[in-house]
Formats: C-alpha cells, sequence, structure tokens
C-alpha cells in the first residue's frame, strides 16, 4: 500500500480568520497523505481545527495558505465551477442526520438528486440505482417512499451515507458520524461503513473525539492540537506507546470500562484559544515534561516507531 | 443506614390525542447518604424521566407520576409546588447536560449565583459574596474577576463549574447530574468527574448520576441501575456489574462500545434492531427479547420479574446466572 501514491495530499494547509484586531490560526501548517482504501482519524478537543481542516477540504472554509490535492490535482482555493468535478469525489457525511436530510423529500428523491445531477442515472433507471443504494446500507428499498421524520437516528445516518456513496465518491470526510446515536446503533453504523470500504475501497478521513471509535476504524490516527498536527502514528503504535505528551495525557483521560487500570493524571488547564498560541511547543503551558527549550523554539515532526510526533522528547 | 432517596413503583405516563405512552414503568430503588448512583440506558429508556420527576420538573399536565418518591420523610409524590420550591435547590439540586442552555446569558456570574442565595438562603451584600467567591473556590474558579464574567465569556469546562457551584450553595444532600460531562472534552470531562468526586468526598453528598457511558460509571458510581424501555433490568454494585453482567442488554451494552484498552478496539458486537415503541399497558413479553441474543421461546411468554441474583443484585431475565458471561453467543 506505501508505494502507490496517496489520494490525498495536504501541503502545508492554513486556513486563518481574521476578527477585530487579531488572526484565528485555526490550521496552521498541517501535512498529511491518505492511500486509497485507507482510513485516517483526525482526533483532538474542540477548536483544535479538526472540522475546520475537513470543511477547507471541500471548500466550505477558505485557505490562507498551502494547499490541497487529489489524485495528484490540485482541490483548493478554486473557483466553483473549477472544483465542481472534484466534489463528487470528496463527500461529507455529517454528525446531525437530524439536519441533514432536506425534511419535505422523500428518501427516493433525496437519493436520486444527486444521482441524476452527477449523471450516476439516467430517468428510467434511477429508481432501480436507489434501491441497490439503500441496500448498501442496510435499508430496505420498500422504505424509500417514506420522509426522513420516519426513520430512527441510526436509520437516518445510514440514508445520508448512501446519499455520499450515490455520486461514487474516492473519499467520505466522517464528521463526528456517531457522535450523535447510541452505542448500539454506534456499532451498526461502524461495521456498515468498515463493510462498505471492504467493498468499495473507499478512504475515510474520520474525525472524531471518541478515541474507542479510533481505535475500532482506524488505519493511522493525526491527532490535533491549536491547529497544529502533534502525533501522526499508526493506530497500533499511537494506542501502545504515544510519543507525543498531549497525546499521552489524552489517552489517560478517557474513562475505561476495565476498572484496573484507573485514571489519574488529568491534564490541567484548558485548551489555549488559536488566536493567541502559545510560543514555541503550544502545549509547553500544560506539559508536565517542558523543559527549558519547549518556550523558546518551535518543535517539528520528528519521526518517531510508526510515524511522527512534535516533541523535542522525540528528537 | 437509612436512606437518603427512597423510589417505590414509581411510573410515569405520557398522553396525546394519539396514545398512552408509559416513560417509566413501575420502578424502585433507594439512593443512600454519600453513595453515587449511576442510572444507565440509551435514549428514550427513561432515565431522564425518572431524575425529573424526583424535581418535580415534567412539563404538566403531560406528564402523570405515580408511585412514591420520598427525600428523608418527605413524600415528593403529589406534593404542593411551593413544598418542591422548598426542596429544590435546597435539599436536590440538578446539573444538566448543557451548562449554556442552564445559564442565564444576560446575567454575569456574580448576579445568578446571588439569585440563588437571596431566594433560598436570604443573603446578601459582602455576606454573600464571600459565599460565592468560596464555593467558586471549592470548583476551582479561583478569583474574583470570574464574578463578572458572562457565560459566554468562559470556556464550557467552567461554566459546567459555574452550573456545579450554583446546584452546591445552599449544601443540598443529594446532586442530580443528568449527562453532566456528555458535551465536554475529555480531558475537561475528567477534571469535572474528579471535582464531583472530591465533593462528594468533603460534603457526603449523594449523587444521583445519568450517563449513557459505562466507562464515566466505572470512573464515579458506586452502584449502577441499567433502564431499558422504561423499567430496570439490572442492578448491581459498579465493579460486578462491569466484570460480570446478568443481563443480556448489559452484557450487550458492554460489547458493542468501542474499547480504547483493546487492540483494535476490541471486537464490537451491534445490537441488533431498535429499541421498543414504549408500550402503554402491561408488557407481554420480555421487553428486550427481540433483540437479545439469549433469547429462548419462554421470553416471549410473559416479562420477567426483576429478582435478587444474590444480595443487592437485582436482574429481570429468565436465563440462568450460570449461562452468563460464558459461551459468549
Amino acid at each position: 500500500m506505501t508505494d502507490t501514491p496517496p489520494l490525498l495530499k495536504v501541503q502545508d494547509l492554513r486556513v486563518h480568520f481574521a476578527t477585530e484586531g487579531t488572526v484565528v490560526r485555526a490550521v496552521d501548517g498541517v501535512n498529511l497523505e491518505l492511500r486509497a482504501g485507507e482510513t485516517l482519524a483526525l482526533v483532538g478537543e474542540s477548536g483544535c481545527g479538526k472540522s475546520t481542516l475537513a470543511r477547507a477540504l471541500v471548500g466550505l472554509n477558505p485557505v490562507t495558505s498551502g494547499h490541497a490535492e487529489l489524485k495528484g490535482r490540485v482541490i483548493t482555493g478554486l473557483t466553483r465551477a473549477a472544483s465542481r468535478p472534484f466534489r463528487r469525489e470528496l463527500q461529507l457525511v455529517f454528525q446531525d442526520p437530524y439536519a441533514s436530510l432536506n425534511p419535505r423529500l422523500t428518501i427516493a428523491q433525496t437519493l436520486a438528486e444527486p444521482l441524476l445531477l452527477h449523471q450516476k442515472a439516467a430517468r428510467h433507471d434511477v429508481d432501480a440505482k436507489v434501491c441497490e443504494l439503500l441496500a448498501q446500507v442496510g435499508l430496505d428499498p420498500e422504505l424509500r417512499a417514506r420522509y426522513p421524520h420516519e426513520f430512527s437516528g441510526g436509520q437516518r445516518q445510514r440514508i445520508s451515507i448512501a446519499r455520499a456513496l450515490a455520486v461514487e465518491p474516492s473519499l467520505l470526510l466522517c464528521d463526528e458520524v456517531t457522535s450523535a446515536l447510541d452505542v448500539s446503533i454506534q456499532a451498526q453504523i461502524l461495521d456498515l461503513l468498515r463493510s462498505v470500504q471492504r467493498k468499495l475501497g473507499l478512504s475515510y478521513l474520520f474525525i472524531t473525539h471518541d478515541l474507542g471509535v479510533v481505535r475500532y476504524i482506524a488505519h493511522r490516527v493525526a491527532v490535533m492540537y491549536v491547529g497544529q498536527i502533534v502525533e501522526l502514528r499508526d493506530t497500533e503504535s499511537l494506542f501502545e506507546s504515544p510519543a507525543h505528551p498531549y497525546t499521552q495525557a489524552l489517552l489517560a483521560s478517557i474513562p475505561r470500562v476495565s476498572r484496573s487500570e484507573h485514571r489519574h493524571v488529568t491534564l490541567a488547564g484548558e485548551v489555549p484559544s488559536p488566536a493567541r498560541p502559545p510560543s514555541g511547543c503550544r502545549f509547553h503551558p500544560r506539559c508536565h515534561l517542558a523543559f527549558e527549550r519547549c518556550p523558546r523554539a518551535e518543535p517539528d515532526l520528528y519521526p518517531v516507531a510508526g510515524g511522527s510526533s512534535r516533541c523535542f522528547l522525540n528528537q | 443506614m437509612t436512606d437518603l432517596l427512597r423510589i417505590r413503583e414509581l411510573s410515569v405516563t405520557f398522553s396525546t390525542r394519539e396514545r398512552t405512552v408509559r416513560a417509566v414503568d413501575n420502578i424502585s430503588f433507594d439512593v443512600r447518604p454519600g453513595e453515587v448512583v449511576g442510572l444507565v440506558g440509551e435514549s428514550g429508556c427513561g432515565k431522564s424521566v425518572t431524575s425529573l420527576s424526583i424535581l418535580g420538573l415534567h412539563e404538566k399536565p403531560a406528564g402523570r407520576v405515580a408511585g412514591s418518591i420520598r427525600l428523608g420523610e418527605r413524600e415528593l409524590v403529589g406534593a404542593s409546588s411551593g413544598e418542591l420550591r422548598k426542596v429544590r435547590g435546597n435539599r436536590v439540586s440538578m446539573i444538566f447536560q448543557d451548562p449554556l442552555t442552564s445559564l442565564n446569558p444576560y446575567l454575569r456570574v456574580e448576579e445568578q449565583l446571588g439569585e440563588v442565595l437571596d431566594l433560598h438562603m436570604g443573603l446578601r451584600g459582602p455576606v454573600a459574596r464571600t459565599r460565592m467567591l468560596e464555593i467558586l473556590g471549592q470548583v476551582g474558579i479561583p478569583g474574583e474577576e470570574r464574578l463578572r464574567a458572562y457565560p459566554h465569556q468562559l470556556s464550557g469546562g467552567m461554566r459546567q463549574r459555574v452550573c456545579i457551584a450554583m446546584a452546591l450553595l445552599c449544601n443540598p444532600e443529594l446532586l442530580i447530574a443528568d449527562e453532566p460531562t456528555t458535551m465536554l472534552d475529555v480531558t475537561i470531562q475528567a477534571q469535572i468527574l474528579e471535582l464531583l468526586r472530591s465533593l462528594r468526598q468533603q460534603r457526603n453528598m449523594s449523587i444521583l448520576f445519568i450517563t449513557h457511558d459505562l466507562g464515566v460509571v466505572s470512573e464515579i458510581c458506586d452502584r449502577v441501575i441499567v433502564m431499558y424501555a422504561g423499567r430496570i433490568v439490572e442492578q448491581a454494585r459498579t465493579a460486578e456489574l462491569l466484570e460480570s453482567p446478568l443481563h443480556p442488554y448489559t452484557e450487550a451494552l458492554l460489547r458493542s462500545t468501542p474499547r480504547v484498552d483493546v487492540p483494535g478496539g476490541g471486537s464490537l458486537h451491534p445490537i441488533g434492531g431498535l429499541p421498543p415503541r414504549l408500550p402503554a399497558m402491561k408488557l407481554e413479553e420480555c421487553a428486550f427479547q427481540p433483540r437479545c441474543p439469549r433469547a429462548r421461546e419462554e421470553c416471549k411468554h410473559g416479562e420477567p420479574a426483576l429478582v435478587s441474583a444474590g444480595g443487592e443484585r437485582l436482574r429481570r431475565c429468565i436465563v440462568p446466572v450460570a449461562e452468563m458471561g460464558n459461551a459468549r453467543p
């Protein structure tokens, strides 16, 4: 898999927002590669820039500098018309399936729209294609004449996924897709995403705050902190031996069902504002391992087993 | 030890024009002084409705409450709104999932806390101010400048701390916490759980902790009550419940939760199907039976009773205890 060129390549991407007198550096120099058939999880706390990054990739946020390429062609900073051919390739699935489906359209209408718009089906065979899509996400095609309010949260999320799959994308951006669901339903959706990936060879950029979900679904993980990636690792390397002190603290603060490993370390303080990132290493004010160099110089991403980490201790 | 909260045969029904729904069906449990009891289950299982009944916070006349809720010697079901007002805030207080909607966006922290002290304890001026600073210090927000802040100027974690401070002002015996950490990031969640643990220790305060997250349960609860379709399906001490669940629903919940501490996130076993629509009348079968991997023919004939499984453990299932935990379905 390592020899194939990346499906998605993000280079030194920055998304800055100017507000009264300050600049919010929401995404501040992110580099990423995502291969075909791979799931990369993007994790971090509220405001770390993970959703802003995903929105920038589909053109919903303006890019300040840097760029992203899909299959070798630049997809950021384009006009609406110029980006149309790529928009099909990249589909977003959101957290709230209640808000992302049109309540006035039947499921058949909701799914037919992208099929016709992107010429993935002709008028006469669109109904057959709708049924096929519903079957693919585990819903009974007989239900296609119903409206969104007649479905449960989990079923609606299946419909959102079917709509994203309708245009045969190569990459799904999943933004907290299971956060609004109960655990028993979450497990169903995670299994569906896995089997769809196996069948269609799709890639996922999977944004979530739930590290249990990450360990289950992701091949690699990027941990973000104040607009930057601080650790980028193979999933099992990250969970078995987190390299960055922030990742270590994040993992330590997750409540566990197994009582034997009771958590004691809690990270004091709160995430700094991306409008005023701390000098040097952005994590140094909260880091229990910080030393004199940390506030003075900004660390790079240094290679560690199975990936890289932005900490002088890994240099 | 005498119970602080004693709930007996509590049922809550809601009627709309089309149908009547029994959201909580004949539940009984106790909370002792200084104890943290978890009320666990998925959306619509009745856990929040139960907690709102304790404070009489249902929108009347929609929610009809039957049964008994005793706080110490006082009966709360059927109490007048005047009597309930004396209980709320003084003896029992509540914190919610979303601190932003629990705080008044137009009032400074000082005014929100001051109102509680004035109404419930008749405290004003410098005495009230001293009390506010003391309580804010206890919840980890030191310094006078926070008193002048508006809710929007505080982070999510800070806002929940302000809500906790407000709930503690009158030294309640019971704190009802309804998903208080669900909207917070994990590092902030860890801080709030730590805070609640230490407050409970210092004040010997009881907490009824409502959550869907079994990880959070293991961090803070002494005992757990698992609800499904408006009824209690299992009750046990936390460690027992998490190590050897005796109801297939508890077992299935544990097995469908992705694990951070197991390679590959553990193997997930989704629970098939959907939670049932809540029935109006008595059930003719086990409520979990249609989704239960251990279901057998008898499960369709009559609802099992909630019976003792040794000591304080209760379960509502006819599958023999010896079969649970081995030969995973």
